[in-house]
């Protein structure tokens, strides 16, 4: 099997502002790019996002028996050395729709990074997580964090999931 | 005059700052918000465009008089401020950039919120919990899970919360759903509901920008996450961005939604299933839909579809279409087939539907009595909840079951995701 996923929906493509040859075009880039989720990772703030407005749609339209393997390709992406704090955003937020505890697992040591952004990117993913393996990251990062706005964040987040819906 | 949040609680938070400022006004925390004769002072949060008309609809008023204007924008802090003391003379308008100050004020008792969308919830939260009655815009929340805590302390300190769907303070409206809830158009099959186009493609990329001199760009991400400043992203057009807002589905949908609930008896429920379908700019800075597409389906089987509308008129409109007739409402018409439908009268033993004819002017008078507002904020939650599980829908472009009750979906862990976001610290739904 395959590790690359194809896209070639017709049906989504209609759906696109890129309606017709623009919308072909988008999935055939997607198709044709070795690795689209690490080339989502490598974006700097402002540049072209399609490639992760196409990532997007495939997570959004996937059955849940594939993400476990879309998360695999996701954290791939955020600990590749070329991936920048923009990528790393796009990543985050593609994880906050599918993580598991594996992703919790591989991230949360960047839940008190230095870099203040990198640090809520990586709550973003992870806050979404359900359970008690999110509940335990947070918790431990709240006192573990130096202060200041990652510390009231992550005690913020800690209260939040333990107040009742 | 702009001051640092410590001096402004220094000036304010006192009895004596009181004394000085405003010698006329005494807050309630003396004579109490019931007493008749008592001008409330209140304070705006957000002074752009909707805030200056939250200013405009409240300074002619002798039972309100508003002492501060807090904004993250110094331009708009002195705008705003010089109409206040334009109008009242002399210059004790106070100003801040941080909310905080003036929703922890002991001399304040109204706060009004026209913020960006993200800072509804937080602003509002932070008023009540210090004791003030609030006035928030439309749409109520950016996420379910917010309108749910909004809602929750606003029982929980029992003060009282009007939201921004002032078409619920309009004749029109109003009538329509009057005669739509005493059975005037039979049993309602379908309601259409048409809302302004969306934003416009500008450009697949963007560049970061230098920060204007005076906006405390970090404060006005606040919850959000981090992105470089560019001038497209703030005022007016952070409704394109799904960050800050929800586009034109939360920001029209607020509004004519609010009317189809009220007019079908849903105020303290909602549709049970929703499907969509959203035409999202796959690249550039805006995110919103562009096209949006909504079927909502109350339990009983009516269906409401949600659209935007090609026509190029900015206003909404809605068709409620009921086995006896139909009813066509917006801002600018009220029509009915057959017409003697309009003609008809509600009698006394009939629902007679909440009336106000002021909607700021409804908000003070039950901060004076603590009766519910006509828009109270859990009214605005469920209206809220269409918008949002509207957007979310059209993301996922799949059919949705709703719980109404519980506010979850059935069996769709990802759509269950997105009725909440992480906030960017030091803000939290704590």
């Amino acid at each position: 099997m395959s590790d690359k996923t194809n896209v070639s929906d017709g049906q989504r493509a209609a759906s696109d502002p890129l309606a017709g040859q623009a919308a072909d075009a988008r999935y055939k880039s997607f198709n044709e790019t070795a690795d689209p989720w690490k080339v989502i990772g490598t974006l700097g703030y402002g540049d072209d996002r399609t490639m992760v407005s196409t990532v997007e749609r495939v997570i959004l339209d996937a059955d849940p028996s594939q993400y476990p393997g879309f998360e695999d390709k996701l954290l791939k992406s955020a600990a590749d050395p070329t991936c920048t704090e923009a990528g790393y955003g796009f990543v985050c937020r593609l994880l906050a729709l599918i993580a598991s505890p594996k992703s919790v697992a591989a991230l949360k040591g960047k839940l008190t990074s230095d870099n203040e952004v990198v640090a809520h990117l990586t709550r973003m993913a992870i806050e979404q997580v359900p359970g008690t393996e999110a509940d335990a990251a947070l918790r431990e990062a709240a006192g573990q964090a130096k202060g200041g706005r990652v510390a009231a964040g992550l005690a913020g987040a800690v209260a939040a999931r333990a107040r009742p819906l | 005059m702009n001051v640092t949040r410590r001096g402004f609680v220094k000036t304010a938070g006192g009895a004596a700052g009181v004394v000085t400022a405003f010698p006329a006004i005494i807050p309630s925390t003396v004579l109490g918000q019931s007493a008749p004769s008592k001008v409330l002072t209140v304070a705006c949060v957000g002074v752009g465009g909707m805030g200056l008309s939250h200013i405009a609809q409240m300074l002619d008023r002798k039972t309100v008089r508003i002492v501060a204007v807090a904004d993250v924008d110094t331009y708009h802090q002195k705008r705003a401020a010089q109409m206040i003391n334009k109008k009242y003379g002399g210059a004790g308008c106070r100003t801040t950039g941080d909310f905080r100050d003036v929703t922890r004020a002991r001399d304040i008792d109204l706060i009004t919120v026209a913020t960006p969308d993200n800072w509804h919830a937080l602003t509002a939260i932070d008023a009540i919990r210090n004791g003030k009655d609030v006035f928030v815009e439309k749409p109520l929340t950016l996420t379910v899970r917010e309108g749910q805590v909004l809602v929750e302390e606003l029982r929980k300190h029992k003060r009282i919360g009007q939201t921004g769907t002032m078409q619920r303070s309009s004749e029109g409206f109003h009538r329509a759903a009057e005669l739509i809830r005493n059975g005037r158009l039979g049993a309602i099959k379908h309601v259409d509901v048409l809302i302004p186009a969306n934003n416009r493609y500008v450009g697949a990329t963007w560049k970061p920008e230098p920060v204007p001199e005076g906006l405390d760009y970090d404060f006005w991400l606040g919850p959000a996450p981090y992105a470089p400043y560019t001038s497209q992203r703030t005022h007016y057009q952070f409704r394109y961005i799904l960050d800050y807002a929800g586009g034109q589905t939360t920001n029209w949908g607020a509004h004519y939604l609010d009317i189809a609930q009220w007019a079908l008896g849903m105020d303290s429920s909602g549709p049970v299933e929703v499907d969509g379908h959203g035409v999202y700019p796959s690249s550039g800075l805006f995110t919103a839909p562009t096209r949006v597409d909504v079927l909502y389906t109350y339990a009983g089987g009516v269906t409401m579809r949600m659209r935007t509308r090609t026509d190029g008129v900015y206003d909404g409109n809605i068709i409620f279409y009921g086995d006896k007739g139909t009813l066509d409402v917006s801002r600018s018409k009220l029509k009915s087939n057959p017409e003697s439908i309009l003609k008809e009268k509600i009698g006394e033993g009939e629902i007679h539907l909440y009336k106000s004819r002021d909607h700021f002017g409804n908000w003070i008078e039950c901060v004076k009595s603590r009766a519910l507002p006509v828009s109270d904020l859990a009214i605005g939650h469920k209206t809220t909840n269409l918008c949002n599980i509207g957007n979310i829908v059209m993301q996922l472009q799949r059919k949705l079951t709703w719980d109404p009750v519980k506010e979850r979906f059935a069996d769709d862990a990802m759509a269950n995701r997105m009725l909440t976001r992480a906030m960017r610290g030091p803000w939290s739904l704590a």
